[in-house]
């Protein structure tokens, strides 16, 4: 991983490290299209870390390298060179994961049935004016998306339905579920990861504490998951 | 009592807040609509005087003029008292019944407040029993 950044980093694009277990996110900030088009060609595949797109936090639009196919699902291919200089980007160690679960690194994000409905619901939190809860509420803040987004590349499966995403009046973002008899939520505020809430809704047992853990401990990507396919939606 | 509660806000008093629908979120489970706790989500939290709207004989509804699509929900005073918060009356120039629950609201406290709210202005399709 810190050759990895290093190398990032050298071409001009400040990174930021999540690592958990064999789960590598990094985003950062796109300080030149010169240093996008470098990371693209330095990181794409097989060479080990695929670069798995570039996110416009603001507009949640996801763009996709044009040579990592040309079918996005109504997402936007285009060519590193067209990368607008103020996106972010996600990038995936492949080859850390290729013996862990089918997920995250060989998967483009459209592929995961959650992305499509946050990406969208994003971009309308992106639009939220100060003031926008009729009091004294703040625009959301783009480190929580961010942070927000890692969390969500490193723990649900493709086919873990897609949360509430709710905009917090101080600027942060939650992250809810109610199905599968569980209420989650995960919270994202003043730039770091806030912890998780669970309640299992028939034992009404509580649990607070690291988001990851609590994920991983009441295995709630799965659980959602099946919770989703039984009920069809 | 806590810094800055003004005992004048008697505890029976109702505290309305408008929700936007940025808060509503759907449960699952029981295909219905819920409020996210996230509505609390502030150690400032703007809300409206019951006993100042009687006073002004405004119906509570009548602050979420000029709000489109916006819900109401109320608690009382005494919850919000119970778990630390103070109420601090702030009058702004076009709504006397202004004021804020001040105090950190730590997910205990968010949790509390939305188990005990009332749907005064519901959304479609609330899930029964708690907003």
């Amino acid at each position: 991983m810190d050759e990895l950044t290093r190398a990032i980093s050298s071409e001009g694009v400040n990174i930021r490290t999540h690592y958990l277990g064999a789960s590598l996110a990094l985003t950062g900030c796109v300080t030149s299209t010169e240093a996008l088009k470098e990371a693209t060609r330095q990181h794409s595949r097989p060479s080990g870390a695929g670069l798995s797109g570039f996110i416009q936090p603001l507009t949640g639009q996801w763009y996709l390298p044009v040579d990592q196919g040309s079918s996005f699902g109504g997402l936007q291919g285009i060519s590193a060179e067209r990368a607008p200089r103020d996106a972010y980007f996600l990038i995936h160690d492949t080859e850390k994961q290729e013996s862990q679960e089918p997920l995250r690194g060989d998967k483009t994000p459209q592929q995961q049935v959650w992305f499509g409905p946050v990406a969208a619901r994003i971009r309308q939190l992106a639009k939220l004016q100060p003031g926008w809860d009729s009091y004294r509420a703040v625009a959301v803040g783009v480190r929580d998306v961010e942070n927000a987004l890692a969390f969500m590349l490193r723990v649900l499966r493709p086919d873990t339905p897609a949360p509430s995403v709710v905009a917090l009046p101080r600027g942060g973002v939650q992250l809810e579920w109610h199905r599968g008899g569980m209420d989650i939520e995960v919270e994202f505020s003043g730039g770091r990861d806030q912890g998780l809430y669970y309640r299992d809704v028939v034992t009404d047992a509580e649990w607070e504490g690291p988001s990851d853990v609590g994920f991983e401990e009441f295995a709630i990507a799965e659980r959602l998951a099946e919770a989703s396919s039984r009920q069809g939606r | 009592m806590t810094s800055g509660d003004d005992r004048s806000v008697l505890d029976d008093t109702r505290l309305y807040r408008r929700i936007h629908p940025n808060f509503i979120v759907h449960d699952h489970d029981r295909d219905c609509n819920r409020l996210s706790q996230g509505a609390f989500n502030d150690p400032e939290m703007s809300v409206h005087l019951g006993h100042i709207l009687e006073q002004e004989d405004r119906e509570p509804a009548d602050v979420l003029s000029g709000f489109t699509g916006h819900c109401l929900v109320s608690i009382a005073a005494e919850v919000a008292r119970k778990h630390g918060q103070a109420i601090v009356p702030s009058a702004t120039d076009d709504d006397r019944s202004h004021g804020e629950v001040v105090g950190d609201k730590p997910k205990t406290v968010r949790r509390a407040f939305v188990a005990s709210a009332s749907w005064e202005v519901p959304p479609e399709d609330p899930c029964p029993e708690e907003p």
